[in-house]
């Protein structure tokens, strides 16, 4: 997954007006070429990302003192700027970079394409070769085309094939970050989950982990950054930019919410964000109800088999399901009413009833729900306004499959393919809102460079 | 002319900046080298950074390259490094102020080429010499209470006074009367001694443990520190109680009270009055005195549970003890689960509890405390009693009752002795038992004999009723006189089992119908202990399965059994040596298949020639022999055959003396009483038949019997119970020639 997105430059394309007469110069002939090849960058750049196309794979030279020298395979990638790099024999690169004493340092190897014109050259030469350069990096700029990365460890010198090239250890040669050349997703989405402090926490964001990792397989049009934000509360109201679509909170947290942080929620939703609030069912005091629901059900089932227990006890259980469900009904208003003072404070009154109805795009986009997924007993409660989606349930529990939960894997499959739903829906809320809003004004000039043009997800 | 050629570099670096200043702790410097590729060739470059004096042996960094480390470039392309500087150079020249550093750029593939470039770095923020400074007693120690001086050293050791501040960290400042900060104007030359006083308080808030101590001195130097340790002693003492001291299993008045095992729960108090937190170590004892041993019980060696106290006796548990034990009052509970007897009286079972409290001098008040356990038994003494009196009674009810029963197998077949004052019956038991009738219900006695096999018919001797004839499963018959007890043994063919037995009329002989198909007729005017074979035999050509005269004159005997079939032999005809007696009469009974038998045949006694067939496909079908004896050949039924028992199996049918009734038995579990009118065929208002008996066990035999105003019936079944079932007759006097009615049935 690559972590960048590039977009073509905002530039109108000049093209020389050939006519009878015109003598042709060298600037003119590169004026006439260079058109050509910035129409090509500009088509890639609109629609693919890059990557290796082949080869490029990389080996431990042996028999070496220090065992850092590493052997290139010739191969062909292309870049963001859709520049090709071909390697066409094999190249040796040293490693140089040694972590201090008890550290580690992540390095990465790539190759960038090098544009001859940027050479310094005896302007004699009749022919000149596009070319590439291969670098070690601490990050990668967004030309760069990662062909490796190492985890590298203080003391030990030597670089090792991996045994196991899905989980490589340290100072082992680890081909997992390599891209490949394929269209860009139509959509993006970065989410962020709000937590007492900021810290990240693998526990917390487990179950959204476990949703972004399966999103590439169930909706590949949809990309997300697999690296969930993590917001603290007193990050809120510090006035930080949240720079993700979907961001979820918890009950416990939204009832305890100091005043500043309603003001940075508004402003993000405002600025086109969703956010997710998550009550549990034992928040929401519908454990006990939910769970005698089931088992009247059930009892009403077992009785329906034997015409005679059911013409007795039939009613009164058909009548016993009815109040409890009242009862359901009740607390979950009660609990609309709690979260109503808060959507207040938002700018969000809770006037419409929020059900979903049944075009609804939580529903249906793009994976249709008739009745929403249970999660681990029983089924979620859904309403929206707005860009606030209320979820009673945790679904984030089966999202990320605790293999401890022993969790079929139908449950599993429909709590993400409801996520996935979750996470269009935001995505497609930001893109949106944001188009019909007026540009923020650039802060400092005009200034076309990739780096300004590459966004990084 | 030639011109000279001069050695270009191949290797160019260039730096963006001569100058840098760094700031020690505050920015680290950063600064660009550029390095070109002037070869002719894909080389690769790493950049170095060199300080004069430093000692390469360090590792220690104090620069990094970032983003790029190395960099791999064509021919003519040029690559940017950032170099970080972010701390001082190792470097073990004195030091003074200012570092001149070296940017090398080298290459693997280009030998012996280089560039380097000089960057001059200032470093500001270099502080001076600190003071010495050391804590007189280092390990200091106190009780709670006490007044503590903690004293120290300082030194100032440069040419200059310097004003210091000492500030004391680690113990809570409270105890601090004065202050744990101090201020000092530090002379030149002579240590100079700092005392900080310290105030213990009392036991409950001065906890004993090591508290780190350390003592800083802050001026314009860097900070110095001297670390020490300030133990305070453990004092003070525990208080133990136990609450309450004796209970009870089960606990009256609570739940439980019938479970056979119970728990007795008691309290432990503690009252921590120290300064410690101590882990209390609970132990309990029995104290309970030996069990005594009876004369013949083994004298066990003794068991040395007392001398482990970590080991504790089993069933206790002790739940809640907080560990450590934190000031104040606090609580434990002590569970001793005993199993409780079913019998027996009561027991008092006594236990030692000690707290004790190792490796502290603090002592603990009451240290042992003894508790009580009475066990009561589950059920109470009272009613130990009442159950041992009811036993014994219910014991001698039962001898009494099971001295004399029924039969221990099936019941294979029954009838009514003439009078109708007697049943006889034959079972699998291997028994014949007779059964004296006193107020409509049968009086067990003791049975007729004991055979050494299954007993599968048993016959009166007509007349005098005075001998029964039984026929046994291995094909043996045997006439026991009921008066003196002599048995005779007729001896047929081995294995060749009875399945019926017919007397003549006279009494005179006996017909036996075997397994094989053949009829043997018995003398049996003079009886002998043991009596051969007759020299004549009919052979019937199937298994016989029952028998009975048709006809007043002895002759006609009509045999039935297997694939439906039915005969009439007459007996009076010597039969035909070593063939089948061809003069025999057949029925036009339906035939039947291997497994289908006759099952049962019954002719009516004053009236022969009315009779009722049963068979295994749970028919029941009544005819009238006179018609067809006289005709010659053809028999008409009266009845056709009717399914009896709900297409059940049907074992037995009997019809009473007079014809008037039919009883018939079945694998249905059913007894049924079938009322018959003149002619021999059912009521049309009783055509169903009653039902005397609905049980779950198949029934094998039946007999009916008339008398002046009631009918019996009598059943054997495969429960080993023979059974009497009697029925009113509608009406008192009744005209001769006139069949009576059931009452009821009207």
């Amino acid at each position: 997954m690559p972590d960048f997105r590039s977009y073509p430059p905002l530039e109108v394309f000049e093209r020389l007006q050939a006519r009878d007469g015109l003598s042709i110069n060298a600037e003119r002939w590169h004026q006439a070429h260079s058109y050509h090849r910035r129409r090509q960058n500009f088509h890639y750049q609109a629609l693919y990302q890059p990557g290796i196309v082949y080869g490029l794979g990389v080996a431990p030279i042996s028999d070496q003192p220090d065992g850092r020298l590493l052997q290139i395979q010739p191969g062909v990638a292309i870049d963001i700027e859709g520049n090709p790099i071909v390697l066409k024999q094999p190249e040796e690169f040293r490693l140089a970079s040694e972590p201090g004493e008890g550290q580690t340092l992540l390095v990465y190897l790539a190759v960038s394409y090098v544009d001859p014109d940027t050479l310094r050259q005896s302007p004699h030469t009749e022919l000149v070769q596009e070319t590439f350069r291969i670098v070690e990096k601490l990050h990668l700029a967004p030309q760069d085309v990662e062909i490796c990365r190492i985890l590298l460890q203080a003391g030990a010198t030597q670089i090792h094939v991996p045994p196991n090239p899905f989980f490589p250890g340290f100072n082992q040669l680890d081909l997992r970050g390599r891209t490949y050349p394929q269209p860009y997703p139509a959509l993006q989405l970065k989410v962020g989950q709000i937590l007492r402090d900021g810290t990240p926490d693998p526990e917390a964001t487990r179950g959204v982990t476990g949703l972004l990792r399966s999103l590439p397989a169930l909706s590949p049009f949809l990309q997300a950054d697999p690296a969930v934000q993590t917001v603290g509360v007193r990050d809120l109201y510090r006035d930080i930019s949240l720079d993700c679509q979907l961001l979820s909170i918890s009950y416990g947290l939204w009832q305890n919410l100091p005043g500043p942080a309603w003001d940075s929620l508004k402003r993000y939703m405002a600025a086109g964000g969703v956010l997710l609030l998550v009550v549990d069912f034992h928040e929401a005091r519908l454990n006990d109800l939910l769970m005698l629901e089931r088992e009247l059900e059930a009892g009403l089932v077992d009785a329906e088999k034997d015409p005679e227990i059911f013409e007795q006890i039939g009613e009164p259980l058909k009548q016993e399901i009815e109040a409890n469900q009242q009862a359901i009904i009740h607390s979950l208003a009660e609990l609309e009413q709690q979260v109503a003072i808060g959507a207040t404070r938002l700018g969000l009154p809770l006037t419409a009833s929020g059900d979903l109805e049944p075009d609804h795009p939580l529903r249906c986009q793009p994976f249709r729900f008739s009745q929403f997924p249970k999660c681990p007993d029983y089924p979620i409660v859904l309403k929206n306004w707005g860009g606030l989606v209320f979820m009673v349930g945790d679904l984030s529990r089966c999202w990320g499959a605790d293999p401890a939960q022993n969790l079929s894997r139908e449950e599993v499959r429909s709590a993400q393919e409801w996520g996935v739903n979750l996470l269009h829906f935001a995505a497609q809320w930001w893109e949106w809102t944001r188009s019909m809003q007026s540009p923020p004004a650039s802060p400092n000039g005009s200034v076309d460079t990739l780096q300004r043009r590459t966004q990084r997800l | 002319m030639v011109e000279p050629v001069i050695a270009q570099r191949q290797i160019k670096l260039e730096l963006s900046s001569q100058q840098e200043t760094l700031k020690i702790g505050h920015a680290s410097v950063i600064f660009q080298a550029t390095v070109y590729n002037d070869s002719d060739r894909f080389a690769s470059f790493q950049v170095r950074l060199l300080a004069a004096g430093v000692a390469l042996k360090t590792r220690r960094p104090w620069y990094r390259l970032a983003p790029s480390v190395s960099s791999k470039i064509p021919a003519g392309d040029c690559t940017h490094f950032q170099i970080e500087v972010f701390d001082l150079p190792p470097i073990t020249d004195q030091f003074r102020g200012a570092i001149d550093l070296t940017v090398e750029v080298t290459s693997r593939e280009l030998e012996n080429q280089y560039d380097r470039e000089d960057l001059r770095l200032l470093v500001e923020g270099v502080q001076g010499q600190p003071p010495s400074l050391s804590l007189l007693d280092p390990l200091q120690q106190a009780s709670p209470g006490d007044r503590a001086l903690i004293a120290a050293e300082v030194h100032n050791p440069t040419s200059v006074p310097m004003t210091v501040t000492l500030r004391l960290t680690g113990l809570p400042e409270p105890w601090f009367p004065r202050g744990t900060q101090q201020t000092l104007a530090l002379d030149v030359g002579k240590p100079q001694k700092v005392t900080f006083t310290c105030e213990i308080p009392a036991l409950s808030q001065a906890p004993s443990q090591k508290y780190p101590l350390a003592l800083e001195v802050t001026g314009p130097f860097p900070t110095v520190t001297a670390l020490g340790e300030f133990f305070i002693l453990p004092a003070g003492s525990l208080i133990f109680e136990c609450d309450p001291l004796e209970q009870t299993i089960p606990n009256f008045g609570s739940e439980g009270e019938d479970l056979p095992e119970g728990t007795a729960c008691f309290t432990l108090q503690f009252t921590n009055q120290s300064n410690v937190t101590p882990a209390v170590q609970i132990t309990v004892q029995d104290t309970q005195p030996k069990r005594r041993s009876w004369f013949w019980q083994k004298e066990l060696p003794p068991v040395e549970s007392s001398t482990d106290p970590t080991t504790w006796p089993v069933g206790i548990t002790l739940k809640e003890l907080p560990i450590p034990l934190p000031p104040g009052a606090s609580h434990a509970q002590l569970e001793i689960q005993r199993r409780r007897r079913w019998l027996g009286w009561a027991r008092l079972l006594r236990f030692q509890v000690t707290a004790q409290i190792p490796e502290t001098p603090i002592t603990v008040r009451n240290e042992t405390q003894t508790i009580q356990v009475q066990v009561f038994p589950i059920i109470p003494l009272w009613q130990q009693l009442l159950g041992l009196f009811l036993a014994l009674g219910l014991g001698a009810l039962t001898w009494v009752l099971l001295a004399e029963s029924g039969h221990q197998g099936a019941v294979n077949s029954v009838q009514f002795s003439g009078q109708g004052r007697e049943v006889v019956s034959g079972a699998d038991d291997q028994t014949v038992r007779t059964w004296p009738i006193q107020n409509r219900r049968l009086q067990t006695q003791r049975p007729l004999g004991k055979f050494d096999k299954a007993v599968r018919v048993v016959q009166y001797r007509p007349v005098e009723n005075d001998q029964v004839a039984v026929g046994f499963e291995n094909g043996e018959v045997q006439v026991i006189n009921l008066l003196t007890g002599q048995r005779s043994r007729l001896l047929a063919e081995q294995d060749d089992r009875v399945l019926a037995l017919v007397f003549s009329r006279d009494a005179r002989t006996l017909y036996s119908g075997h397994g094989s198909g053949l009829v043997l007729p018995w003398d049996i005017t003079r009886l002998t202990a043991l009596q051969d074979p007759p020299q004549q035999a009919f052979d019937v050509g199937f298994a016989v399965q029952s028998m009975a005269f048709v006809e007043d004159s002895d002759s006609l005997l009509a045999v039935a059994g297997r694939y439906n079939r039915l005969v009439l032999v007459d007996v009076t005809q010597t039969p035909k040596k070593g063939g089948k007696s061809g003069a025999f009469l057949s029925l036009p009974y339906p035939s039947g298949g291997s497994t289908d038998y006759v099952s049962s045949l019954s002719a009516a006694e004053q009236k022969p020639t009315l009779v009722a067939i049963s068979d295994t496909q749970g028919r029941i079908s009544l005819w009238d022999m006179e018609a067809c004896l006289e005709k010659g050949g053809r028999c008409e039924a009266i009845d056709p055959p009717w399914l009896a028992h709900g297409g059940s199996p049907i074992r037995a049918v009997a019809l009473s003396g007079d014809g008037c009734f039919m009883a018939s038995a079945g694998d249905d579990g059913q007894v049924k009483l079938w009322s018959l009118d003149e002619q021999g065929s059912r009521r049309s208002n009783a055509s169903e038949g009653r039902v005397l008996a609905r049980l779950n066990i198949p029934f094998n035999a039946v007999d009916v019997m008339q008398t002046h105003d009631r009918v019996w019936v009598t059943s054997g079944g495969n429960d080993g119970q023979v059974r009497l079932f009697s029925v009113k007759l509608e009406g008192n006097r009744r005209p001769l020639n006139v069949c009576p009615v059931l009452a009821g049935d009207r």
